[in-house]
């Protein structure tokens, strides 16, 4: 009964020493891109095949992107603040309130624009069937932010 | 009524007037040889007997015949590696969920980089 239990203890042992070492090792690669700085930018080299050519293009196309996206950014918090402070001041769909969902509807549409635009550069500079695969998820989070956004703000009269 | 006297010996004579039984026995031997199954065979016969007696088993007393029994390697072996595999798949399962996660997380994070409408959501 001892040697029963000693076996049982080591053999449990080694069972949960084995759980960590395979989980650790298995799980290694992604939690080191998860602490990275830019990781996202690895991941789309890695999810889409990206050779260094490749990467280094699309990093170039992001850094000159990444400024105007920041300064859409701020129109669309500068429109939904606004639309924000109109709907705490009265709670009814006054005319200014009604321009100000225009405009932030507006704002968000360029944005989309934009942002597809840069994706379609994107997707020209990866291999063929994964840019098609990269604009097709890039269109389905389009649609599900516009879902969303519509859900929201119904389109008002202009 | 005359008393008669009985002994018993190795060749289970009976030592009283009738001399034509005694001699009969006398002549009777048993070669008996027990087979070398025999007394496996009376344990097990006492302990399907024992078992019977006995009520339900408890899960106490189950644990503690598994736990009796790995004490040999025709037990051990094949629950270390039972015990091995079973670990060894959960921690692929759990592995594989764990990496998934980690990519949708690192997905959303580069559309939030080029997306000024996911950016404006994110930092709401």
């Amino acid at each position: 009964m001892k040697r029963g239990l000693w076996v049982l203890v080591v053999f449990l042992a080694v069972a949960a020493a084995g759980y960590g070492a395979y989980y650790g090792c298995a799980t290694a690669s992604a939690r080191a891109m998860l602490s990275q700085p830019e990781n996202q930018m690895e991941w789309l080299r890695q999810e889409f095949h990206l050779s260094d050519a490749q990467f280094v293009r699309i990093q170039g196309l992001h850094r000159d992107y990444a400024p105007r996206c920041a300064l859409m950014c701020g129109r669309i918090q500068e429109a939904d603040a606004q639309v924000n402070g109109l709907m705490a001041v009265n709670a009814a769909v006054t005319p200014e309130l009604g321009a100000a969902l225009n405009k932030l509807a507006a704002v968000r549409e360029a944005c989309t624009e934009a942002m597809l635009a840069h994706a379609c550069a994107v997707a020209q500079e990866m291999p063929p069937a994964d840019g098609v695969r990269y604009l097709n998820m890039m269109k389905g989070r389009v649609l599900a932010a516009s879902l969303r956004s519509e859900a929201l703000f119904p389109e008002t009269d202009h | 009524m005359a008393s008669r006297r009985f002994h018993l010996n190795e060749n289970v004579t009976l030592m009283g007037p009738d001399e034509d039984l005694n001699a009969q026995l006398r002549s009777w031997k048993v070669n008996a040889e027990v087979p070398p199954t025999f007394p496996a065979n009376v344990w097990r016969a006492i302990a399907v007997r024992e078992r019977a007696g006995e009520g339900p088993v408890s899960l106490a007393r189950l644990l503690e015949i598994l736990i009796g029994r790995l004490g040999q390697p025709r037990y051990a072996v094949p629950f270390g590696i039972l015990a091995l595999t079973v670990s060894l798949g959960l921690a692929r399962v759990q592995a594989d969920a764990a990496n998934a996660k980690t990519w949708r997380t690192l997905e959303t994070r580069y559309v939030t980089s080029v997306d000024p409408v996911a950016m404006a959501e994110t930092n709401r």
